[in-house]
């Protein structure tokens, strides 16, 4: 609902709020640069002793890198959008006062950003991580009136989260195993392990959880899916988190970790595997996808599945093609998700179905997010070609078949950037595809403010220029390659047309070049790939586990609500289960012993099968006046063993009680009303028909309830009974003083002598509550 | 009279009043509080609280200058440590905390102010005495000054259904309760000979040797205070008496009970039958393992914030548990630590229930926090951070404590325990979210009518719209007038209770001190 009409996006253009963040990131990207052209810093603070907690913040290389692409990406889409987000919030006829749902996060993000590209201890990377998840969350869902913005919401909360779960728990094995949460401690202590004979498996599964936390961040197979799922945010979020931020802080784990990752072969060759499956099925499904977003977020989960396939093959190639992949891919990767959202607020539609030949229409743009596609494609003359380059040094490297594989890669990569780029600017306006889509087409472009432009040309033209100058970009690479192997590493790039590599990248680009020709050959497969993620996948495990969890949440409130509230075996029956247990863990050999039976006894023995029967009568029987008759016989046959067992007193006065009781129940039977008075949550409807549904099982359900309860009862007495009699020297001892006290039995004795004082408090309490009794009776009266 | 009683000699039993003063201060501001309440006619609603609060101040004050003196008193029946102290601080400010909330509720003027308070203060006083009970009688008789008062607290709002409904339940399963703590505490004396904690202590220096009745004894004991601070499977009366009760006193039953629960069992297992640990541990950290389980996949459900809140405090019960579990001094500490901690965010998120309690016409279910973020960012902003808090995430003091309780569990060779804690937190994330959801990113409902329909038990999707069910708030029914306007004591409380959470999420060193403190009187454990 509108609230207010909103102000022209020009005005809103100027807003202060949105200048200041984006001021802001361009000043701590100015600081990032100072800092790491003078060699950076440390903070090592003790954040809470009693856990071994510091705030250990190092700004070395992986630092500068992170912490440059954070601000500076980071400036770059807060420019752009403070032209987007006025106009996104229009369009959805929404008061301007949202945008401090969006700054605010933004910033925050980039802050914990560059926390994180500089956090020494696995407990802050941590920390910063679920920090980055939750602003991820609100910043997914800033449309929040979309119920699909709230669920992708939640999805990539709960993915990454659980992601970060598991990072806590490999940090806590690792802190339990080596006494620190410190990563360059930790590093060392286990190196000197492993050269020392090999590190333990709990230390293995531990860097297994981490890096398995850091490959879910960035969205790699199988744990990918939120992904696409969440370009429902707004294009600058994307552009943001899920090019240069969100999904680099996996990599950038990866990086910072990598020498722990070193000493676990296992881990490193599944993160090669994963890195694999990652380019394949991200690129394949990338191709198949018609959305703008959908198309980028697909390449985005293959090209990091680079940056872990080169992680995978490790040393000093694979850490140095790594660092300087994210760097060249974060620049042409949020150049690229600009773009979209530039042709969005231009032309209103989303897909690639119904655009088409915008190039003659946005000339500037077209040519700007050509140079960010030939970068990501890796075409020469711009910083691309340098990644493409040390990445098939370091596959072919490795070895050929790898080699071979790398190629392939590339030649896919060729193919879904250009088609994105292609099915933008090329060719005729298509008109196609959903119907606000097809509605939107007819329409000619809205105008395109300046700042929906000119960062994609600062991005576009800061690649061109890394093609040409590629000295600072190498020595960021190898900086941060220098940290992550933990030595130095010099890398020297240039063009040279006659190395293996060239031609690698020549033979890619051909590939992708007949890719792109070819869509009906390659496109009923790749569907059907997409078809059976989307039947067989991990999103579909996802929504499976989520409503498998709402359901037995449901069925847990039921049972409670229907069966066990108020209900006194609620506490008997996990009582008596707890006390078996306890008894069944025990060794009690020994402890019982088993008398014959003789005389008497047999009597005794009779009358507790008696008294067993009835009972069951009780839990069986539905009719009242039976279940009073029952008790009464359970009452007055345990009457008749206290008789048999020599205590007549106890039996009269049981009697009594019994008989007493009995009557009282019997009236009340014949006076209650007949049926019962429905309760108000049946009457809602809440509890009545499932009732009806499990009368059989509440039928067995009572006795078996009885049964366990009188079992524990029974363990109980026994072991109590058979235990041998200490000596009662208290006991004697008033024996022994009855006769003094001119009392014949010690009873008597007791109460009205050694406790005299009790029995009178007692005698006056029950007085005082007859009166009381009797004064309610007569409502008040007194006499 | 006989030879034996004449020569008994008259002895005037010592009485350490110093080290009694802080419960002197509770029960007499309790007694006040009645007596005066009296005397007075409508200014009692003032008053009273007014009295109530200043004996809390001055039982703050006493325990502060009883702190570090260490003292066991009427016949080493009751230990004034530095853990009954520092216990008695945290239960002293939920109690501030319950006043204030009760200051402006129908509860108090429905059930009488004076003797409102008085109930509370005497309940107030038998928590106290429980922690600090080393003595299994007065261990009961901790447990019954607790619990009565509660079971007339929550029935307050007599002339409501379920208010009655849960004083009533309570009352009954509470009784069963007692009952079989009172059978476990009599067995655990049958086998050891001695009611006194160090002296069942000596009994056991040998180990239990498979003593059935004492086994049996630790059994239905630990049951018993199960109950009270429900504990799965014996939390089944929690969400209805907390979804019945007048609010500000499910707020106080749900903090303050479990701080005096989990005082009572830490004491009671850590020193008395310490030398059973290796007997009673297994089947503590099974309950841990059920109460974190149970607890979080209940919650997940509800559309009412109490029962979700009850839910989530039988999962932090589990939490809480893990700490006993080790039987470490480490352990002792995370526990004081987590109880601390636990009540702020509980009682920051019961003081938003509240407020929106007297001002939607939806109560406490989760459509009165629709769209809360835009209209009353007041009282979002605790609610949001006591729910991230309550779900452990970082920055909050939810984080802290979880984390110093899987430091406890891993340093006691409990890990596996950790990991449970870390995925019920995970699980937990599902429920919190939907509130949080609901207040910043939900439309604004609270002034339309509700529809009260008659659809089955909520199944609604995780981050979906809920459906309303029947029976809304008991505050929001009938003539109260609605307004949206603040109640400056209902903010108040629920800012300071979050300046906490945040506070020791990023400053934790002083509470650590004091958990440190209060771990270390347990000096018979590592």
């Amino acid at each position: 609902m509108p609230q207010q009409t909103s102000p022209p996006a020009r005005v809103a253009t100027r807003d202060p709020l949105a200048w200041a963040v984006a001021l802001v990131a361009l000043g701590a990207f100015a600081g990032c640069i100072a800092l790491w052209r003078t060699g950076g810093g440390t903070i090592d603070v003790s954040w809470a002793r009693e856990l071994d907690l510091r705030l250990h913040f190092s700004f070395d290389g992986i630092g500068a890198l992170y912490g440059l692409l954070a601000t500076g990406i980071g400036a770059a889409v807060f420019a752009y959008a403070t032209a987007y987000v006025p106009l996104h919030l229009d369009h959805q006829a929404r008061p301007a006062r949202d945008r401090w749902r969006f700054w605010p996060w933004m910033a925050l993000f980039m802050l914990s950003m560059v926390g994180l590209a500089t956090a020494q201890d696995l407990i802050l990377l941590f920390v910063l991580f679920d920090v980055t998840a939750v602003c991820s969350y609100f910043l997914i869902a800033f449309d929040r009136q979309e119920r699909a913005s709230r669920l992708a919401a939640l999805m990539a909360l709960l993915v990454t989260g659980g992601g970060a779960v598991a990072m806590l728990i490999g940090a806590v094995i690792l802190y339990a195993d080596h006494g620190t949460f410190s990563i360059p401690e930790l590093a060392s202590l286990l190196r000197t392990q492993d050269e020392a004979g090999g590190i333990a498996t709990g230390t293995t599964v531990a860097i297994g959880l981490i890096a398995a936390a850091a490959l879910i961040k960035s969205a790699q197979v199988p744990l990918h899916f939120w992904l696409p799922r969440a370009m429902a945010a707004p294009t600058p979020v994307s552009a943001y988190l899920h090019s240069a931020a969100m999904v680099a802080a996996g990599v950038l784990v990866i990086g910072r970790v990598f020498q722990l990752v070193e000493v676990a072969p296992v881990v490193q060759d599944g993160m090669l595997a994963i890195g694999l499956l990652s380019i394949a099925v991200g690129g394949a499904l990338s191709l198949t996808r018609d959305g703008f977003k959908q198309v980028l977020a697909y390449s985005t989960i293959s090209q990091y599945g680079y940056v872990v396939m080169l992680y995978g093959i490790g040393g000093r190639d694979g850490a140095t093609a790594a660092a300087f992949y994210v760097v060249a891919h974060a620049i042409a990767k949020s150049a690229l998700f600009l773009t979209a959202g530039t042709v969005t607020m231009a032309a209103g539609c989303r897909r690639l179905s119904t655009v088409g030949g915008l190039a003659r229409e946005l000339p500037v743009l077209a040519v700007a997010s050509a140079l960010a596609a030939a970068t990501l494609s890796a075409l020469p003359l711009t910083i691309g070609f340098f990644k493409d380059e040390l990445f098939f040094r370091a596959a072919a490297e490795h070895s050929t078949l790898l080699g071979v594989v790398s190629v392939l890669a590339a030649g896919l990569t060729f193919a879904y950037t250009w088609r994105f780029w292609g099915g933008i600017f090329l060719g005729e306006r298509r008109v196609g595809g959903a119907a606000d889509d097809a509605a939107a087409a007819a329409k000619p472009l809205a105008p395109v403010p300046a700042l929906l432009t000119a960062p994609i040309a600062v991005l576009a033209v800061l690649a061109v220029l890394g093609g040409i100058v590629v000295g600072p970009f190498a020595e960021l690479a190898s900086d941060a390659a220098g940290a992550t192997l933990g030595h130095d590493v010099q890398l020297q790039l240039a063009y040279h047309l006659d190395a293996r590599e060239t031609w690698m990248a020549a033979l890619a680009w051909l590939l992708g070049g007949l890719l792109l020709a070819t869509p009906k050959a390659w496109g009923p497969a790749a569907r059907a790939l997409s078809r059976a993620g989307e039947r067989f996948g991990p999103s579909h495990v996802y929504e499976l586990s989520l409503s498998a969890v709402n359901r037995w949440s449901d069925r847990l409130h039921d049972v409670e609500v229907r069966d066990l509230r108020s209900r006194v075996a609620a506490v008997l029956l996990p009582g008596g289960i707890l006390v078996a247990l306890g008894f069944a863990a025990t060794p009690t050999a020994g402890v019982f012993q088993i008398g014959s039976i003789d005389g008497t006894d047999l009597l005794v023995v009779a009358l507790l099968a008696l008294v067993a029967i009835a009972a069951g009568v009780v839990a069986f029987t539905h009719q009242h006046i039976a279940i009073v008759l029952a008790l009464a016989v359970v009452g007055l046959g345990l009457a008749t063993v206290y008789a048999l067992l020599g205590a007549p007193d106890v039996a009269l006065v049981a009697m009594l009680v019994e008989t007493v009781v009995t009557l009282v129940f019997l009236a009340i039977v014949a006076y209650a009303p007949r049926g019962e008075r429905p309760s108000r949550r049946e009457l809602a409807g809440v509890a009545s028909e499932p009732q009806r549904r499990h009368t059989h099982s509440r039928r067995w359900r009572d006795p078996l309830i009885g049964v366990v309860a009188g079992a524990a009862a029974f363990l109980v007495i026994w072991g109590a009974l058979s235990r041998p009699t200490p000596a009662e020297r208290v006991v004697d001892e008033l024996v022994r003083l009855t006769p003094a006290a001119h009392g014949r039995d010690v009873v008597t004795v007791i109460l009205a002598d050694f406790r005299g004082l009790d029995t009178m408090v007692e005698v006056t309490v029950i007085g005082v509550a007859v009166f009381g009794v009797i004064a309610l009776l007569r409502r008040g009266r007194t006499w | 009279m006989t030879s034996a009683l004449v020569t008994a000699a008259v002895r005037t039993p010592h009485i350490d009043v110093a080290g009694l003063s802080p419960l002197i201060a509770l029960a007499v501001g309790g007694m006040l509080a009645l007596l005066v309440g009296i005397f007075l006619g409508r200014s009692a609603r003032n008053v009273t609280p007014l009295i109530s609060l200043l004996a809390i101040a001055a039982s703050i004050g006493l325990s502060i200058w009883q702190f570090g003196e260490g003292k066991s008193v009427v016949a080493d029946a009751l230990a004034i440590d530095d853990l009954t102290l520092t216990l008695n601080f945290v239960l002293c400010a939920t109690g501030i905390a319950a006043i204030l909330l009760s200051w402006r509720s129908r509860a108090a003027s429905v059930a009488g102010h004076p003797e409102y308070y008085a109930l509370m203060m005497l309940s107030l006083l038998g928590m106290l005495v429980l922690v600090g009970s080393q003595n299994l009688v007065t261990l009961f008789i901790g447990f019954e000054l607790l619990s009565i008062p509660l079971y007339v607290l929550c029935a307050a709002e007599f002339r409501k259904e379920g208010s009655l409904e849960s004083g009533l339940k309570y009352l009954i399963v509470g009784s069963v309760g007692s009952a079989t703590l009172l059978y476990g505490l009599a067995l655990i004396y049958g086998a050891t000979g001695s009611t006194d904690f160090a002296g069942i202590d000596r009994a056991l220096a040998g180990g239990i040797n498979g003593d059935v009745l004492l086994l049996s004894g630790i059994g239905l004991t630990l049951v018993g205070l199960a109950f009270k601070a429900s504990v799965a499977p014996f939390h089944q009366w929690t969400p209805d008496v907390y979804e019945g009760a007048p609010t500000p006193v499910t707020a106080f039953m749900a903090v303050a009970t479990k701080v005096a629960a989990f005082g009572v069992l830490l004491r009671l297992f850590d020193t008395a039958l310490v030398n059973a640990q290796l007997d009673w541990a297994p089947i503590v950290a099974a309950l841990a393992a059920i109460t974190i389980v149970v607890g979080n996949v209940g919650a997940l459900s509800q559309v009412s914030l109490k029962r979700m809140l009850a839910y989530s405090g039988v999962a932090q019960a589990g939490y809480l548990l893990c700490g006993l579990v080790v039987g470490t001094q480490l352990g002792v500490k995370a526990t004081v630590f987590y109880l601390a901690v636990y009540c702020a965010m509980n009682v920051a998120a019961f003081a938003v229930v509240i407020a929106r309690e007297r001002a939607s016409e939806y109560g406490d279910e989760l459509p009165a926090f629709a769209g809360l973020g835009r209209s009353n960012p007041l009282m979002a902003w605790p609610m949001t951070i006591a729910l991230l808090g309550l779900a452990g995430i970082p920055a909050t003091a939810g984080f802290i404590g979880k984390f110093y309780l899987i430091d406890a569990l891993v340093d006691g060779g409990y890990a596996w325990l950790g990991i449970v804690l870390v995925v019920g937190s995970m699980i937990s994330l599902g429920y919190y979210l939907r509130v949080i959801a609901a207040m910043w990113m939900g439309e604004r409902s609270g002034d339309v009518t509700p529809v009260r329909t008659a659809a089955p038990a909520p199944a609604g999707g995780s981050a979906g719209t809920p459906p309303v069910m029947a029976g809304g708030s008991q505050e929001a029914d009938a003539e109260l007038a609605r307004s949206s306007k603040l109640e400056p004591e209902v903010v108040g409380v629920a800012w300071i209770a979050t300046a906490v959470v945040l506070f020791f999420g990023i400053i934790p060193s002083p509470l650590f001190e004091l958990a440190g403190k209060a771990g270390s009187v347990f000096t018979g454990i590592f």
